[in-house]
């Protein structure tokens, strides 16, 4: 009888093991769903950096995103940087164009770590990529109305971070707050704030990236946001940075 | 003076008007120089972009630029009374250019206009930079160029990409001050110079095609150029001989015809980014003619090249360690304006840049060239320029650097003719 109880325990641990999975799975797809439902995006945003004295600077872009694995990018504002254009393709393909020397530039492994403009956001950061396929994990929490998971890059994305913790609200599967970990320590923390529903689609209006290290933050604004326009492909080409 | 006043009184009048469409930049170099009889030298330049979209289809760009720099001109009294030798001013168009997209085909972009197209992979300096000539008036920048007229169509297909360059009117680089010094070479002999420019449209005429192709990210390039050296080459000295130890002669100049072939690649390589050029060329005119007939001698030939073929080429990588400090390092055969593969020379650059404060202090405490005059005598023969550099980005749209220039080389060594350009140097920008 006992050996049989034991097996009855094994199994409904293994099933619930199984199904926090499928649980975990679940959400993972449903977060890529959300964020990347959108045929198209078209986005003019305003970045905004704050350091530790409350100095602020701005940066414009503005910015294209088709699916969830091309987007290109060009910043308007200052006009130090008018001009300079970054595009993220599949593969982890990452160019930016040099208008100074009409050059274009293959950006590294190694640079994806780099300030995207001296902001708080890497260029990994703003390189396109899928929860349920570049990243595995677990759930950690749960309650009426959020997830807490932990989720961990798999080797091919060549990420910098060694695990992001997601805050996910349970009404739009969009991750409101994540905290990136390196070496064992949260680095920084992204909030996303201003839920709004744009046409069909869940959109926070407004990310704050904090660096706990430094006190430095980086406010990235929507101005404005355009969906499922039929963007062209020819925009996700080095053809498009050049112009 | 006033010259100068009434164009920067009529730019920022346009800039008012066109304010929205009107960017630009006003940058100030202040260098004190350390073994200069001038000791130290001011200029501004203003650069003002207007770019004018007519439609998805159909832009316009013009970037203007004027020069001010603050060199004494002054020898007399006379001289004191004219107010251009206190400032000299220069005023030019830079690019004013129309692009096309896609016209006269989907998978063309046509480009008309006074502009510059860089064919090299190589950072700020490249051998396969032959479009346009280098403006070379300010050795300290090495990353200057000539901008002229062209037809560039830029093709893109399928499987590659195509770009042929025409440019209708040869023009030649801008030396620096005392370029040549005819009495390192001619001793007593009184010289005079002259230039022969190519003379028709054709002889002015240089073509260029590049093949453009990108494997798993990773950019190759192959491209031919049919075009002209862009510094002078002596093809003819007429010498005529007053006395056994004096007299005359006349140095004639010309552009000789060039064919390149070039092959350029750049990409990542997991945490390095590398890139490369390499460029073989074939002079049509390797040999100049020494004209002794006024000395009842004859006709004698020489080379400023022994051959005709000579190859430049450039190897190039950098390293980025957590986004904060910047490693990059670059190996180029031949400077800019040299030909003949007996005169060219070796050069190692290396960058290193540390920033601070999300970018508002970059650090550039290792910049450095080393120039190899010859492999064999390394250690004594060459030079070397040293430039470490702070530069304070205080708030948007400006910035301070500070730098320091030291310079220092052998005899036939290029850095060895720059040296006295050794100098401390405050630069600001203004963006607008």
């Amino acid at each position: 009888m006992k050996k049989f109880l034991f097996t009855i325990f094994v199994v409904l641990n293994l099933l619930s093991v199984k199904s926090n999975e499928l649980k975990f799975e679940k959400i993972l797809e449903r977060m890529d769903s959300i964020t990347n439902a959108p045929k198209d995006q078209k986005m003019f945003i305003t970045i905004t950096l704050i350091d530790k004295n409350n100095v602020q600077s701005i940066r414009k872009i503005t910015m294209y995103q088709k699916g969830w694995d091309k987007r290109a990018g060009k910043f308007t504002y200052p006009n130090e940087q008018k001009g300079l254009g970054f595009l993220s393709l599949p593969g982890n393909v990452m160019h930016i164009y040099l208008p100074a020397y009409k050059k274009i530039k293959n950006i590294t492994t190694q640079s994806k770590n780099g300030s995207f403009s001296g902001t708080d956001f890497t260029y990994e950061d703003m390189e396109m990529s899928s929860f349920s396929k570049d990243y595995t994990g677990k759930i950690l929490n749960e309650n009426d109305s959020l997830f807490l998971i932990e989720i961990y890059p798999k080797k091919e994305k060549n990420s910098f971070y060694e695990k992001l913790q997601l805050t996910v609200d349970k009404r739009f599967y969009i991750p409101i707050k994540i905290e990136f970990f390196e070496k064992g320590k949260c680095t920084k923390i992204l909030e996303r704030r201003k839920i709004e529903k744009i046409k069909d689609y869940y959109v926070a209006k407004e990310m704050v990236m904090k660096n706990i290290e430094n006190k430095h933050q980086t406010i990235m604004q929507y101005d404005s946001i355009f969906f499922d326009t039929n963007l062209s492909d020819d925009i996700f080409t080095d053809r498009f940075l050049k112009e | 003076m006033k010259k100068f006043f009434l164009i920067l009184i009529i730019l920022l009048g346009v800039l008012t008007i066109f304010a929205s469409d009107i960017s630009g930049k006003i940058e100030n170099d202040f260098r004190l120089f350390v073994f200069e009889k001038n000791i130290f030298m001011d200029k501004f330049y203003v650069d003002m972009e207007y770019k004018k979209n007519f439609n998805e289809k159909f832009d316009f760009n013009l970037c203007l630029q004027i020069e001010s720099d603050y060199p004494f001109f002054i020898k007399n009294i006379e001289d004191m009374t004219e107010k251009e030798n206190f400032y000299k001013n220069l005023f030019k168009i830079y690019e004013a250019k129309i692009f096309l997209k896609k016209f006269p085909f989907d998978f063309v972009d046509l480009t008309l206009g006074k502009t510059f197209y860089n064919l090299g992979k190589g950072f700020v300096v490249s051998p396969s930079d032959i479009v346009n000539s280098d403006d070379l008036s300010d050795p300290l920048r090495m990353d200057k160029k000539v901008t002229n007229f062209m037809v560039l169509l830029e093709s893109y297909f399928k499987f590659f990409d195509l770009n042929i360059i025409y440019t209708p009117f040869f023009t030649p680089s801008i030396l620096p001050d005392g370029y040549i010094d005819f009495k390192d070479y001619m001793g007593n002999l009184n010289i005079k110079d002259s230039i022969i420019l190519p003379e028709n449209i054709f002889q002015n005429s240089d073509f260029f095609v590049e093949f453009l192709k990108d494997i798993n990210n990773f950019q190759t390039s192959f491209f031919y150029g049919y075009s002209r050296t862009k510094t002078p080459l002596p093809s003819n000295i007429k010498l005529e001989m007053v006395t056994p130890f004096s007299g005359f002669g006349d140095v004639k100049f010309n552009f000789p015809r060039i064919s390149s072939f070039g092959l350029g690649f750049s990409g990542a390589f997991g945490d390095f980014s590398l890139w490369s050029d390499f460029v073989g060329n074939f002079l049509n005119e390797n040999r100049f003619k020494i004209d002794l007939t006024e000395i009842g001698r004859g006709v004698v030939d020489t080379f400023f090249a022994k051959e005709k073929i000579f190859f430049n080429f450039l190897l190039g990588f950098d390293f980025n360690i957590s986004g904060k400090y910047y490693f990059m390092t670059q190996y180029v055969h031949g400077i800019r304006g040299t030909y003949g593969e007996e005169n060219l020379n070796d050069y190692l650059f290396f960058n290193s840049r540390i920033s601070f404060l999300n970018e508002k202090i970059f650090v550039e405490p290792f910049n450095f060239a080393y120039e190899i005059v010859d492999w064999k005598e390394i250690k004594s023969q060459g030079g070397i320029l040293f430039n470490p550099k702070i530069t304070l980005n205080l708030m948007d749209d400006f910035s301070i650097g500070f730098s320091f220039f030291y310079i220092k080389g052998t005899s036939g060594s290029y850095f060895k003719k720059i040296e006295k350009l050794s100098c401390f140097e405050l630069t600001t920008k203004v963006f607008f």
